[in-house]
């Protein structure tokens, strides 16, 4: 598990990347969120899949 | 419930249609009953009594003419405050949307309702942008259970469960992006359909995850939902029967967490259809993940704009969740979306053995509103978050579930999904009849309905 100041950090970067400000007042709701989704991402990304497995939205031109 | 129900939709629309009664009085009645017995519930955001009787006088006028006014006849109906209706902001529950443009014309499903007869006569209450298993909204308030008035409703649509179980109106809408109909369903003791996904048009129904939205219905009885049902898809649900019909009693992580009540409870509905095999949904606690990070990846772009130029208007609940999902990146956006592929043809072949699979609607009754937690693996986390524990992996697939509610008289409701195959709402249809005749479910009538007086 990274230090906390480590995923403070990359929070404001990848907010920076998106050109989304963030209040202070935000952060501690971010973090708390955004480790609920890594725990889900850890899950899903640990399932193989076959390359051939396509994404579900279909697109029809 | 015994007897007919002299406040279903059917008995109101045959009354109307019989001269019996008037479609203006039976608004009427129902504004005034709202006005007197809604304000310590708070299910309603808006009343709309101009509406409502123009609308009702156009339903007696067909009928003084001979013209068929259509099967919901006068029958007053709600709709959470997402749907567009015509001349009004549609709020989505969010302060930051009360100045939005009025909509220009009604949501596709007010349309079909009002096309079949119905009278709508008003807004509800929700989570803000329908993101949240609560209905408490920092903006528009709590929305109180009418079984027990110190539990949450459940969310999002909350306020349509609310106005249902309280007998308020006998029909409203909802929508259920990752089980904001059935979570409220459950909870309130009411039937909550979320049909096959892509099978009720959408339009006017301010967006949340475009991969997972549906609009549905909330009602009292098997009759009430089939006639709202069809008024809704524009066609009438095919008669099927019940007997014989396969059943399968989902395991696994649909029995973890799960009260002892719940499961002999759906051990009741397995022995009515002569007993149900135990299987297995494959990996459904990764489908729970996907559907969870595919709503966040979604609701998070969504409202990206909105963040970025005024984040602080909008319910600390709901801005911190819609902020982290803005930023979950696109190689966990794109597993969920191939996994859900895979889930899908892993369910589907479920219906090779299977007609109809049973599993619990949220884990226990409603939470009360002073802890806002329930019970997960032995630990309390948040209820807002994760009522939706045995509904989400079921939106991943996009299968249609009724949920239904488990007869319970002067109990508080608990509910059990009923899921078929994708298109097959008639087999959930011809289940929950039988299953309701029997006395296994049904709505069972609030104890504390003194609301008025607290």
């Amino acid at each position: 598990m990274p230090e906390h100041s480590t995923i403070r950090d990359h929070i404001l970067a990848q907010a920076a990347a998106l050109d989304l400000p963030l209040d202070e007042a935000c952060l501690p709701g971010i973090d708390s969120n955004m480790a609920l989704l890594g725990a889900f991402a850890d899950l899903l990304h640990a399932f193989p899949l076959p390359p051939e497995r396509e994404p579900a939205p279909e697109y029809r031109p | 419930m015994s007897g007919p129900d002299s406040r279903s939709a059917a008995a109101i629309a045959a009354d109307v249609r019989a001269g019996r009664t008037s479609a203006e009085q039976v608004a009427r009645d129902a504004l005034a009953d709202i006005a007197r017995r809604d304000p310590p519930l708070n299910a309603f955001t808006r009343l709309l009594p101009e509406r409502a009787l123009a609308d009702a006088r156009a339903v007696d006028a067909k009928i003084a003419r001979g013209i068929d006014p259509g099967p919901l006849a006068g029958v007053p109906f709600a709709v959470k405050d997402l749907f567009d209706v015509a001349g009004i902001p549609t709020t989505a529950g969010a302060a930051l949307r009360r100045d939005a443009s009025p909509a220009a014309r009604d949501a596709d499903a007010i349309t079909s309702l009002n096309e079949a007869g119905g009278v709508l006569v008003g807004t509800l209450n929700m989570d803000e942008f329908a993101y949240g298993f609560a209905t408490d909204n920092a903006h528009f308030g709590l929305t109180r259970n009418p079984h027990d008035p110190d539990r949450i409703a459940g969310g999002s649509s909350g306020g349509s469960a609310a106005a249902v179980a309280a007998g308020l109106v006998p029909l409203s809408l909802g929508s259920d992006t990752n089980g904001s109909i059935r979570v409220p369903a459950a909870l309130c003791g009411l039937y909550g359909l979320r049909a096959t996904q892509g099978g009720l048009s959408r339009r006017g129904a301010f967006p949340f995850a475009a991969s997972f939205d549906m609009v549905g219905p909330f009602a009292r009885s098997v009759a009430d939902m089939r006639l709202i049902f069809d008024a809704l898809a524009g066609c009438r649900s095919a008669d099927v029967p019940a007997e014989g019909l396969r059943v399968g009693r989902l395991e696994g992580w649909f029995r973890r967490n799960a009260s002892e009540e719940l499961l002999a409870g759906i051990d009741r509905i397995a022995d009515h259809f002569g007993g149900a095999v135990p299987v297995e949904l494959p990996e459904a606690e990764r489908a729970r993940a996907a559907a969870f990070l595919i709503t966040a990846a979604e609701g998070g772009n969504l409202h990206l704009p909105d963040l970025r130029s005024r984040a602080m208007a909008y319910d600390p609940a709901t801005r911190d969740r819609l902020l982290a999902g803005a930023m979950l990146p696109a190689a966990t956006y794109i597993q969920a979306q191939r996994f859900r592929g895979w889930a899908r043809d892993a369910a589907l072949a479920l219906f090779d053995r299977f007609d109809l699979l049973v599993a619990p609607g949220c884990p226990g009754p409603a939470p009360r509103i002073a802890s806002a937690t329930i019970m997960v693996e032995g630990k309390p986390v948040s209820a807002r978050a994760n009522l939706g524990l045995y509904t989400q992996p079921l939106t991943l697939i996009g299968l249609p579930v009724l949920s239904v509610p488990l007869a319970r008289p002067g109990e508080l409701p608990l509910g059990v999904q009923l899921i078929a195959a994708p298109g097959r709402e008639d087999l959930l249809f011809a289940a929950a009849a039988a299953l309701e005749e029997a006395g296994i479910i049904g709505f069972s009538e609030p104890v504390e309905m003194e609301l008025s007086s607290r």
